[in-house]
């Protein structure tokens, strides 16, 4: 077992030091915002139980909001260990701004600066070195056909303006996002997440999706399109709250006409009193500071019992609508979503289908009609056609086409007792951070098209 | 922003003494690039970025394995450490390598790129492009249903350079300009919204000539109208007329995305997908009538994904991937053409400097062929003429698939008829293909491209590039709104 590496110990020192350098640059009148994303990472790619392809990467990005004269102007460039390297092109960078902002029209919904504190969150880890994790792969999966990947590092946050405002988040975290495959092409979804590496864990996991796999080596069964009754487990319904971040809680979008949720801000519409749907920081999946320092409250109710209490409103569309922030971030979609559960009990969820299918995942959702909350997309992985409360077989995949009204309202009858926690696997440019705690839900009449 | 100074490949090369002399091969990939962003809205500057990246990919053969390191400390001290992180990556894939490659799969490459223009990107200053951007805004925002118009551009500037140790030595030098504008207007309940459609291609200042953005932004604001008044989308089977702005999404993701050797080979099984297309289908599957010809080709003037090397340094020439409706070849980059025993092209690419290369695709086209758009027209008793994307998805096989596009106008009898709103069609690929009966002539072709294909793990964005003419198909499945 390992700790991260050493050279992690700079980032923060780095950025604090940066910061003090950049600030010290600045004109009379101007100030500036700085956001640090950094990470050491390893990557490992398999495909049939073997690696791929094998990457590490080192980067740091910063990012600057430079504001003068009821002007903005924003800039983002590398970040490197290297401080020498760093200071000559940082302070380029900083004068390239300063010289653009001066061509630039004024912005019409300017607001001033303002210290929003401090806050600092170093979450340690023990991670596997790269040739441990292969040599448990090698020992587990004998006889399965594994894809996926293993990331694996440190990951760092950072904020500071000029005005004496500093926050810092680094985490040091692991995931092996995966799936198993049977001989007749059907596969299994697993995953194992966290900051403390346990081999008896990634055994664990492994063991429960090669079981589950077992049973996709029944009869597919090929259905027709028409409405079902559907279980959707926690993954599925991790699905469709990806997707809400696209315009569906956003105040912005709302005001622009494209949020899908407007009917229900609007009380033409009501999900079931069984949703309740909240942005909880405690779940301490990603900091609760946003790129202008503020911190969000700990818990912020968005939807309560089917009532819709608040979308999300960040600084800029506060200021261009006149309405009030709630601390977002600047495209208002959750970053740590949370749907309280219900009392569906596990051991239940197959009787209580009845007839129907149990969904395990969804794969590539997409607005079909964004503003009547329509969505469309597919099943994926280890969905199971029921009857009478017995697994039939696995399903040839299905396309449905449904509305976020139906599944939380009307349709909705009951969500199970338990969650999981659901981490964020997105590593486009950079390692993402957040995630979802979400319950699975068993919804009536759900539509598949094709 | 600032002009980072471009890296000097060989002189980092040189500051790193014979360290890389102790393996059997070695590359370096350098990546710069630089992006501005300017959008205005509803005749107000809004938003003003701009950003660079810069780093290096070191890349060794070592213990029969290829391991990759990245860094953007470009200092010999920290280069030293991407070596030392892909030699280590290289000694882990060792323990369990899914596969022995030998050094054929890194040819020798030397020459140039340099995308064409007309003006130059430096003419774009910021004060400039926003100015336009705010009057093609006024322009659209210029009545009261209009409750929100954007537009905006990415200008972005990037150079590739590569050295091996077998003699490599290229650079690439590219000049692009995505650019959009939208309205959406309300009246009563309905809400409607119209935008040219994201257009990315490589170009220089001239793709924002301020003339054409205005003439754009005056039709979408006439459709827009339309569509405020127009009927829902009918649900029936009827034929279909997709213009370039949607098809190419289409081939993108039905056409483009199964075709990935490495799709194929299960590499994308846990994100992206598998594909329905097998190993044993290529010169045999039925794709398309003969009237269907896709092809790979990376040297179509202005479109997004022209480049003469891909970055395992694999020299990229034209090639065709169906031919007369017949599957013949993949996309796959060389190391998936050793894998899989298939004939590829030269699309191993990287979304920047801190990732690996993988199956991507270039441009992927279909060839104009000989129809007018006025004999696609005059051809059909009950149809439907879609344009602009605005939905889509796909299974994970690449089969099922359902569109939703902006506008269109219902064909009876040969005529174009009135305007209907919320248009949206479904099939599965290759049933779909199949009915293809059009496929539009020169007059109807144009070049469109994407800066947004997502895939891989790690993940990776890449730019794609479809140059397209109109196509028709027949009996397609077609429905509305909720
Ligand atoms: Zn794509």
């Amino acid at each position: 077992m390992a700790t991260v590496s050493s050279v992690n110990k700079s980032w923060k020192d780095l950025f604090f030091d940066i910061k003090e350098f950049l600030f010290s640059n600045l004109a009379e009148g101007e100030s500036l915002n700085l956001n640090l994303s950094s990470e050491e990472t390893h990557f490992l790619r398999f495909n049939q139980s073997k690696v791929r392809q094998a990457t590490a990467v080192e980067q740091g990005r910063l990012s600057f909001e430079l504001k003068w004269n009821k002007r903005v102007v924003h800039g983002e460039v590398e970040l490197s260990l290297n401080r020498e390297q760093n200071r000559d092109h940082l302070k380029r960078t900083l004068e390239s701004l300063q010289e653009e902002i001066r061509e630039l029209p004024e912005d019409p919904f300017y607001s001033e600066m303002t210290n929003e504190g401090e806050s600092f969150a170093e979450m340690e880890g023990v991670l596997p070195s790269c040739d441990e994790f292969v040599g448990q792969i090698k020992k587990y999966c004998q006889g399965l056909d594994l894809a996926g990947y293993f990331t694996s590092g440190l990951t760092c946050r950072g904020n500071a303006n000029s005005l004496g405002q500093n926050h810092w988040f680094q985490s040091s975290s692991f995931f092996f996002d995966y799936s198993l495959y049977s001989a007749k092409e059907k596969a299994v979804k697993g995953s194992y997440a966290g900051s403390h590496f346990n081999s008896s864990d990634l055994e664990a996991s492994l063991q429960e999706s090669a079981q589950s796999l077992k049973v996709m080596d029944q009869e597919q069964v090929e259905l027709k399109p028409g409405k079902y009754r559907c279980y959707l487990a926690p993954a599925a319904v991790g699905e469709i709250a990806g997707i809400l971040g696209w315009h569906a809680l956003s105040g912005g979008a709302y005001k622009r006409g494209e949020c899908p949720l407007g009917d229900l801000y609007e009380k033409k519409a009501t999900f079931s009193p069984l949703v309740t749907w909240r942005e909880n920081f405690t779940l301490g999946l990603n900091p609760r500071f946003n790129s202008w320092g503020e911190s969000s409250a700990e818990i912020l109710p968005l939807v309560e019992e089917g009532q819709m209490k608040d979308l999300l409103i960040c600084r800029d569309t506060a200021n261009e609508y006149g309405l009030t922030s709630n601390q977002a971030n600047r495209g208002e979609s959750p970053r740590s979503l949370e749907m309280l559960t219900g009392d569906l009990e596990l051991d239940d969820i197959l009787k209580e289908i009845g007839t129907g299918l149990f969904i395990s995942n969804l794969h590539y959702l997409n607005w079909s009609d964004k503003n009547k909350g329509r969505l469309t997309g597919m099943t994926r992985f280890g969905c199971l056609w029921v009857e009478e409360g017995k697994i039939v077989g696995p399903i040839k995949d299905l396309r449905f086409d449904e509305t976020l009204y139906h599944i939380f309202g009307a349709g909705l009858e009951r969500v199970t007792s338990f969650s999981h926690t659901i981490m964020e696997t997105d590593t486009y440019h950079q390692r993402g951070l957040g995630g979802f705690k979400l319950p699975g839900l068993l919804v009536n009449d759900f539509t598949f098209t094709l | 922003m600032n002009d980072l100074i471009n890296i000097d490949l060989k002189t980092l090369k040189n500051s790193l003494g014979d360290s890389l002399e102790k393996f059997e091969w070695w590359a370096l990939r350098s990546y710069y690039e630089k992006t501005q962003f300017r959008m205005a809205r509803n005749g107000l500057n809004a938003q003003n970025g701009s950003e660079t990246s810069q780093g290096v990919m070191v890349e060794v053969f070592h213990k029969g394995q290829i391991g990759y390191g990245a860094t953007n400390d470009l200092s010999q001290l920290g280069l030293s450490r991407a070596v030392e992180m892909a030699k280590s990556m290289a000694e882990t894939q060792e323990l369990l390598p899914l596969t022995n490659f030998d050094l054929s799969v890194r040819p020798k490459g030397e020459g140039s790129y340099q995308s064409h223009f007309q003006v130059p990107l430096s003419e774009l200053t910021p004060a400039l492009v926003m100015d336009r951007l705010i009057k093609v805004t006024k322009n659209l925002k210029k009545d009261d249903a209009v409750i929100e118009a954007s537009a905006w551009a990415m200008i972005t500037d990037t150079a590739i350079q590569y050295l091996s140790a077998n003699g490599s030595d290229w650079a690439q030098r590219f000049s692009m300009v995505t650019r959009d504008m939208a309205v959406t207007a309300k009246k009563g309940d309905v809400i409607q919204k119209r935008s040219l459609g994201m257009q990315g291609r490589q170009w220089g200042a001239e793709s924002l000539d301020e003339a054409t953005l205005l003439e754009h932004s005056e039709r979408l604001l006439k459709e827009v109208h339309e569509l405020l008044g127009a009927k829902e989308c009918p649900s029936e089977e009827m034929d279909l007329i997709l213009t370039p702005d949607q098809l190419y999404l289409q081939v993108h993701e039905s056409i483009g995305h199964p075709l990935e050797l490495d799709r194929i080979l299960g590499d994308e099984r846990n994100y992206a997908g598998w594909s329905f297309v097998g190993a044993e289908d290529f010169g045999k599957l039925r794709y398309g009538p003969e009237i269907l010809n896709v092809t790979f080709d990376p040297g179509v003037d202005g479109e997004l994904a022209s480049y003469n090397f891909d970055d395992n340094g694999v020299p990229a020439q034209k090639e065709y991937l169906i031919e007369k409706g017949i599957l013949k070849r993949g996309i796959g980059g060389i190391e998936s053409q050793k894998r899989s025993s298939l004939e590829g092209v030269s699309c191993a690419r990287s979304t920047s400097w801190n990732r690996a290369p993988i199956d991507r695709m270039g441009n992927i086209n279909i060839e104009a062929g000989d129809s007018s758009f006025d004999e696609m027209i005059k051809s059909t008793e009950n149809g439907i003429l879609m344009q602009t994307n605005r939905s889509w998805s796909i299974d994970d096989y690449r089969n099922k698939f359902q569109f939703g596009c902006e506008y269109a106008h219902l064909i009876k009898d040969g005529e174009i008829k009135e305007v209907v709103k919320n248009p949206n069609y479904r099939s599965s690929t290759v049933q779909f293909w199949n009915s293809l009966s059009h496929v539009g002539n020169q007059e109807t072709f144009e070049v469109w491209g994407s800066p947004y294909c997502g895939k891989g793990e790690p993940n990776q964005i890449i730019r794609v590039g479809h140059a397209i003419p109109t196509c028709k198909f027949q009996n397609i499945e077609v429905f509305g709104g909720a």
